[in-house]
């Protein structure tokens, strides 16, 4: 369990009163100093190293009418601008609504590196059935063993404060999973994650996705064990993390929202938001990193790697998986959604690594509010109707 | 239960055959009129409710990913898409047959609760209907939000009226009002697309009642004893909802609604997440007395049932679903031509917001895009004010 004394509170309150002093004379530098409170007031310890969560706000507390200081003291995701960013705004206010019942729990490592393996990033198809920059003008397409979904990118090889991409949110369906509807008898735990991102895949169009830039993450996880050669019954978490490991926090269920906020603090530190809209559960963790670039976000669904064999895990069959609300930011107020129709930005499918075909692929808009922040992910081939490698 | 006899199947069989040799003699234009016809005639298993039938069961091993036209119809799964002209409805089609595995034969129930039509809100917060000059008109009901595509159909054309229309819905937890403390007994909440299934002001914005060929999932909570139904459901509207297979929150369904002729529909509902599916042909005659589709509007709507709930107008109180995602929106016409629920048209889309009862505020809204595949086809449904946060009146 976390500690959250008095002690802690007092501290909070201390560094908050502080930088308020602070802020009263440097309004045109609020918002760094108003980021740099989510690192410092994240005191908070949890059971995993580099990860702290914040004290928990006074009784009464109203995140919706709560100033910039409060939001960032008590972990709470900063206000979009209500008149430049309406719709972010609107996503904001209903999450704050109804984060009702914070969640202290204990934070659970993710299989994976609980079993010593080298997780690792998205994983190039050997040989691509898509062809990768199939369209000069729009988005480039790249087929992988192990993600789905859309990356936006800029060229930036370390962080500035002003061009780096610093927040990415999305609400996104918890769908059911599910083993393959015949796949005869399973060797691994079927999983799925579906999350939003910063730096979190390569995002280097003139490089292949061999090389892993690691990521802060912030989704849902559905597993679907495997035990004697049998697909159990499902589980389903929030899951976050700067990759890796990643750490699992409250349980969700299917049918849930989820709304995932990822936030870079700084080149050195993240932010991540979960919030169960349904349940009205949510969670805040500040996370030190080796390294923030922001060089690329993304919206992804993703299968982690590595089985045995070095191979990523076999798909969990959702059918599909909803996110709306799919927005991100640059540090200074940029304004990017995933319906991006720029070169620079990158379209996954996932492919079988056996050769299966197509195994999870995402459909973007461009248009309208569904245009710019809904995507569609389908689970199809192999995952859906069985015979993927492995299984 | 359905009877499913082999008799069924041999008349089916003999239906088939007599069809298929006037096909080889019919040109290709033609030939969709007489598959359609199949959908009718072909439907020859009754149900436990009147002008209602469902199809016989495929024989072992059908697929109908790779099945004719004449067999998809004969067994009451959808028609092929164009591979061409609509890919993307294609994909989704044959990701849909593909999972389906289990036809669901119980007993249809009427559900009390689900009878549908659409209430304009009267004195609204918003115009009653704003007549937009650059995108679509809005309109405030007391049981309906969505999108709704008219045209200015009178009567019923092959090539002109809307006759096809599908989604793909996600099926959301369904709970009462946060903070609601069982203040209501019972909330419900329907998804749907359908043909002629709504309200159409007119230049005088009298109050019209459509009955509709409708498709989705309906989900209710009660409180008293606890208790929360997700069923797949469909009805023409005159003779309320019926409720089919049980889903589950989580779970996605495809829904398919096609209007055949002036008096006869198609429904096909599928899980996509467990494989169950079922298709009934409905008819809109009743002991020789017909009602008449136009194919005038076909709308994608979240609503709440009404007519014998506590709301001024029946209303029963919405159900709060947080968001309700939908993908793959599409409608069609006689003539092949496609519409979308993010369609951006004054004169053919209306948008819908749900006000509670006291007219002052919205409980269910919906966001559209406009282009591309998801500004296209998807929609975002969101529980909204009292419905989602409790306190509406009743």
């Amino acid at each position: 369990m976390h500690t959250q004394d008095k002690f802690a509170k007092l501290n909070v309150l201390a560094i908050a009163g502080s930088l308020l002093l602070s802020l009263t004379t440097l309004a045109p530098a609020q918002s760094d100093a108003v980021r740099a409170i989510y690192a410092s007031a994240a005191i908070v310890p949890t059971n995993i190293p580099d990860i702290r969560t914040y004290a928990e706000p006074p009784k009464g507390f109203n995140p919706a009418t709560a100033g910039d200081v409060e939001l960032a003291t008590y972990g709470f995701p900063p206000r979009p601008d209500k008149q430049a960013d309406p719709d972010r705004y609107s996503s904001w206010t209903q999450a704050m609504a109804s984060a009702k019942i914070r969640w202290n729990g204990e934070l659970k490592a993710v299989a994976g590196a609980e079993n010593g393996s080298a997780e690792r990033g998205t994983v190039p198809a050997i040989s691509s059935p898509l062809p990768a920059d199939t369209t000069p003008n729009g988005p480039q397409y790249q087929s992988n063993v192990n993600a789905a979904g859309v990356i936006l990118t800029n060229k930036l090889t370390k962080w500035n404060a002003k061009s780096s991409f610093d927040q990415v949110e999305s609400i996104m369906s918890v769908s059911k999973a599910q083993a393959p509807s015949s796949y005869g008898s399973c060797t691994y735990d079927y999983k799925e994650f579906s999350f939003a991102g910063i730096d979190s895949s390569y995002g280097n169009l003139n490089s292949t996705f061999d090389t892993l830039t690691p990521g802060l993450q912030g989704g849902v996880y559905g597993d679907v064990p495997c035990s004697g050669g049998i697909a159990g019954t499902p589980f389903y978490y929030a899951e976050f993390g700067w990759m890796y490991p990643l750490s699992r926090g409250f349980a969700v269920n299917p049918g849930d929202v989820f709304w995932a906020f990822v936030q870079a603090s700084g080149g050195a530190n993240g932010f991540v938001y979960l919030e169960d809209l349904t349940t009205q559960a949510y969670a805040s963790y500040s996370i030190s990193t080796p390294g923030i670039v922001g060089h690329n976000v993304d919206w992804l669904v993703f299968t982690p790697c590595c089985t045995a064999a070095s191979d990523p895990f076999p798909l969990a069959n959702t059918s599909a998986v909803f996110f709306d609300e799919a927005s991100a930011l640059t540090g200074s107020g940029g304004l990017f959604d995933a319906g991006s129709q720029a070169s620079s930005t990158l379209i996954l499918t996932m492919f079988d690594e056996g050769g299966g075909g197509e195994t999870e692929y995402v459909s973007q808009g461009s248009g309208g509010y569904e245009g710019k922040y809904a995507l569609n992910f389908h689970t199809t081939g192999c995952a859906s109707e069985g015979g993927c490698t492995p299984k | 239960m359905h009877r499913q006899r082999k008799f069924t199947k041999l008349t089916a069989l003999v239906v088939i055959e007599g069809v298929l040799l006037s096909l080889t003699t019919l040109a290709m234009a033609a030939q969709s009129d007489v598959v359609r016809a199949l959908y009718v005639s072909a439907a020859k298993v009754p149900t436990n409710i009147a002008g209602i039938h469902t199809y016989a069961t495929p024989p072992k091993g059908f697929d109908p990913v790779i099945a004719t036209d004449t067999e998809l119809a004969t067994y009451g799964f959808p028609p092929r898409p164009d591979k061409q002209a609509d890919p993307a409805h294609y994909v989704e089609w044959e990701r849909a047959m593909k999972a389906a595995k289990t036809r669901w034969t119980g007993e249809l129930k009427v559900l009390s609760s689900g009878r549908q039509k659409l209430i304009s809100s009267g004195s609204s917060r918003l115009a009653e209907t704003v007549r937009a000059e650059t995108g679509p008109s809005q309109l405030s009901t007391t049981n309906a939000s969505g999108v709704v595509l008219s045209n200015t159909q009178t009567a019923w054309s092959g090539e002109k009226s809307f006759d096809l229309i599908l989604a793909e819905f996600s099926v959301p937890v369904t709970q009462f009002p946060f903070n609601s403390n069982c203040s209501q007994d019972y909330a419900n909440e329907f998804t749907f697309i359908g043909i002629d299934d709504s309200f159409h002001g007119g230049a005088n914005n009298a109050e019209v009642l459509q009955p509709g060929m409708v498709g989705g999932i309906q989900t209710a909570v009660w409180c008293n004893p606890n208790q929360t139904t997700y069923q797949a459901a469909f009805g023409w509207a005159p003779l309320a909802l019926l409720s089919t297979f049980a889903v589950d929150p989580g779970d996605v369904l495809w829904a398919e609604v096609q209007i055949l002729d002036a008096n006869d529909g198609y429904v096909y509902l599928e899980d996509l997440a467990t494989g169950t599916l079922e298709s009934y042909a409905i008819s809109t005659c009743e002991a020789g007395v017909c009602t008449n589709l136009r194919g005038r509007t076909a709308g994608w709507t979240v609503s709440r049932g009404c007519c014998e709930g506590p709301g001024p107008n029946g209303e029963w109180p919405l159900a709060n679903t947080t968001h309700i995602f939908v993908c793959m929106g599409e409608a069609e016409n006689g003539a092949g031509k496609l519409f979308w629920p993010g369609s951006q048209s004054p004169s053919l889309a209306e948008v819908l917001y749900m006000l509670d009862d006291g007219l002052d505020q919205s409980i269910e809204t919906v966001s559209q895009g406009s282009s591309g595949p998801e500004g296209s086809g998807a929609l975002l449904f969101s529980t909204t004010g009292c419905a989602q946060s409790g306190g509406c009146t009743p």
